[in-house]
């Protein structure tokens, strides 16, 4: 029987490579890509610790909570992206650094 | 018999020995499989029957769990298989009869019954072409993606009480989730193709499909919500008694959810009127413009196998299941019966109805399929909340509510059996005479 | 054994797939691989016996929010090349702030003494309806805002009406 262990070395992992391409990547909705890795390993996490730590399902409400702000959160950003990139024809980020619309 | 011209080469290896052997008997060969096919067809189907019978009642209690699981997952396997080849049969004769016409009548013995295979075996000859300018690896990844979602919903799927590879809590949403991993490869087969048309297929089978789950998960949950449980087992087990104790017609909300679950699914199947993502008259053939050989046979495959998956959900929380119309009488025959004449149902609708826009679809969903099962979820869930001792006035009503609707529901059987027969016995008259003297089989 | 196999099955293709994504240029393929991570993570859900949510991890974000995003960049990469991977210095900054989060995140797990707490068996969707309206009714009633909200926000902000602006010169177009 494992312990939680190995799932939290791996949530560690994911949060590692998912901060690395928000660092790395200039292309917005790749970002947004990274920032999933982020809430899976949180994610992750929370299910390992409720299954062997405390027993009880409060992990699991949170992850899925966690899945829900996730989704909630990719709409809002997808949504902006795409004005972004009607408005200057690109979704590289180091190009939106004007302040007027 | 062929004779080939052949250049004075010798052949060496066993790759060429095949090619030899296969050009110099294969015609032989085929046409003695295709004059005996339906022989060896049922053979096959009457071994795997005798095979899965014998290891259920004999076997079964001394196996290993994963040798069962072997054995049931291949049987699934073959039924998926069957399921799509005989729906692609079944779809080209109710074409060719709501056009007035015959379909296929030459291969095999009896109204045309073995195209599927002789096509399988043509689509498996051709030259498998991927365009120069195709994202390869996603190109051949794409095919895979979709059919085998398709294929393990089946796993979840029970064909009668006890006839079911995984009894899960969550089997209704494991279904619906697999069923949504199979938008994706229709995606990632679009996007790869490299082709406008392709690309625009794609596009709008995202748009569709995703639109379109919201209203098919809400009507499916409107019976959830009426039996208590996403266990499928448990779903079907909740309409035992009879044909009045089906969910269809416990409330009215329910009636109408299995409408709207039925025109969601329709969508999600990528199926006529919606059928936008491959479009002949628009975009050539949308996403599977560019797939050719036996990957193209895989999104055909994928389809059909889809289309039983949801016939068979809407059969196991609307219809009953596996229960007969009289209690006491259940067997999976009754669950593949009903799920088929859905599937049988879904194909009138293709050959019937006009596509129509991209636009009148999505307005078709958000403002009223969507509005409209969220009324249904409403009203289902409150019907719940007075459906019960508590409230003696509301169980009354709510019985002649019942027995209305089965009786609304026995009346459209019947009319429907009127119809087929009517139409069935004036044939001459209504179609006009159709050339079946000429033909093999008729 | 099984258990760490299966285990093994699925936490591979989640780091391979960051890996791959951080090495890739190809930005549908970088969604693809998304998409491979986020099911490979509702199987681990499934190992751990949390059924209702592996199959919500990949209704709702395999479903929906992949799509989603499969969508996005359909709709945006046909641009002019934009730069997509970091330069020489950037790299190094990079693998040295991840190596160093990486090392201070593992060593500091590896100190902790785990207690293990009881299993907790598999259970239902009910339960966990239980707890969502019982223990984490608020957080619920939030959670529901807060989707409104973001499809409000969201439709607002795609409907199409700025004039667009390409990317060389002044001139403006309409769509």
């Amino acid at each position: 029987m494992m312990g939680p262990m190995p799932y939290v070395i791996l949530s560690v992992l994911l949060l590692v490579l998912g901060l690395a391409i928000v660092i790395s990547k200039r292309n917005a909705i790749v970002m947004l890509i990274g920032v999933e890795f982020i809430l899976n390993a949180a994610a992750l996490n929370l299910v390992a610790f409720s299954r062997h730590g405390a027993g009880d399902l409060s992990g699991q409400t949170a992850a899925l909570f966690v899945i829900v702000i996730a989704s909630a959160e990719a709409v809002v950003a997808l949504a902006i992206f795409l004005n972004f990139y009607h408005r200057i024809a690109t979704v590289d980020i180091d190009r939106g650094d004007q302040l007027r619309g | 018999m062929l004779v080939l011209e052949r250049p004075k080469v010798e052949y060496r290896g066993w790759s060429l020995t095949i090619v030899r052997l296969a050009t110099k008997w294969g015609p032989w060969a085929l046409a003695l499989l295709l004059r005996f096919a339906w022989v060896i067809f049922f053979a096959v189907l009457v071994v795997l029957t005798a095979f899965v019978w014998i290891v259920g009642r004999f076997i079964n209690p001394l196996l290993p769990w994963f040798l069962r699981d072997i054995v049931v997952v291949v049987g699934l396997l073959a039924f998926a298989c069957i399921v799509a080849i005989i729906g692609i049969w079944a779809e080209r004769k109710v074409s060719a009869r709501i056009q007035s016409r015959l379909g296929p009548m030459r291969s095999g013995a009896w109204h045309g019954w073995a195209q599927s295979l002789a096509d399988g075996l043509k689509f498996v000859q051709k030259e498998d072409l991927i365009p120069h300018s195709a994202d390869q690896p996603l190109f051949r990844l794409a095919p895979y993606v979709t059919l085998v979602p398709a294929f393990c919903a089946y796993l979840a799927i029970p064909f009668g009480a006890s006839w079911v590879f995984r009894d899960s809590d969550v089997g209704l949403l494991f279904v619906l989730a697999l069923l949504a991993i199979e938008v994706l490869g229709v995606i990632m087969a679009g996007w790869a193709s490299n082709s406008k048309w392709s690309l625009y297929g794609a596009m709008r089978a995202a748009c569709q499909l995703v639109s379109y789950e919201i209203p098919m998960g809400l009507s499916l949950l409107v019976g959830v919500a009426a039996v208590g449980s996403l266990s499928l087992i448990d779903l079907g087990r909740a309409q035992e008694r009879g044909w009045f104790s089906w969910l269809i017609f416990q409330d009215p909300f329910l009636f109408v959810a299995f409408f709207t679950y039925y025109i969601a699914s329709l969508a999600s199947c990528k199926r006529s009127p919606f059928d936008l993502p491959e479009g002949e008259s628009e975009l050539v053939a949308g996403f599977h413009t560019e797939y050719s050989g036996f990957r193209f046979v895989m999104f055909f495959f994928a389809e059909y196998v889809a289309m039983f998956a949801v016939s068979a959900l809407a059969t196991i929380i609307f219809l009953g299941g596996w229960n007969a119309p009289v209690a006491g009488w259940s067997s999976p025959w009754w669950f593949v019966i009903k799920s088929a004449f859905l599937v049988w149902v879904q194909m009138w609708f293709r050959w019937t109805l006009p596509r129509i826009r991209i636009d009148q679809v999505m307005h078709a969903c958000v403002k009223y399929l969507l509005p409209l099962t969220l009324l249904l979820f409403l009203g289902g869930s409150a019907w719940q909340l007075y459906d019960n001792p508590a409230h003696p006035a509301f169980t009354v009503f709510a019985n002649i509510v019942r027995a209305v609707l089965g009786l609304i529901g026995l009346g459209l059987v019947g009319l429907y059996v009127f119809g087929a027969g009517y139409g069935y016995y004036y044939r001459q008259r209504l179609v006009g005479s159709m050339v079946r003297k000429h033909l093999p089989g008729a | 054994m099984l258990e760490k196999a299966i285990f093994l099955l699925f936490a591979v293709p989640t780091v391979v797939a960051g890996v791959a994504i951080l090495l890739s240029k190809n930005i549908v393929r970088m969604a693809f691989w998304l998409i491979a991570m986020l099911i490979a993570v509702g199987g681990l859900y499934f190992l751990m016996g949390a059924y209702f949510l592996g199959v919500i991890q990949i209704m709702v974000y395999v479903g929906g929010v992949a799509v989603l995003l499969v969508f996005g960049v359909m709709l945006t990469s046909r641009q002019l090349a934009p730069k997509l991977r970091p330069g020489p210095m950037e790299t190094v900054w990079l693998a040295a702030v991840s190596m160093a989060l990486l090392l201070g995140l593992v060593l500091s797990v590896a100190q902790v003494r785990w207690v293990q707490g009881p299993i907790a068996s598999p259970n239902s969707p009910a339960e966990i309806g239980h707890s969502v309206m019982g223990d984490f009714l608020g957080p619920f009633e939030l959670a529901s805002v807060l989707l409104l909200v973001a499809m409000l926000g969201a439709a607002y902000l795609a409907r199409p009406k700025v004039p667009v602006q390409s990317p060389e010169g002044s001139k403006e177009t309409t769509i």
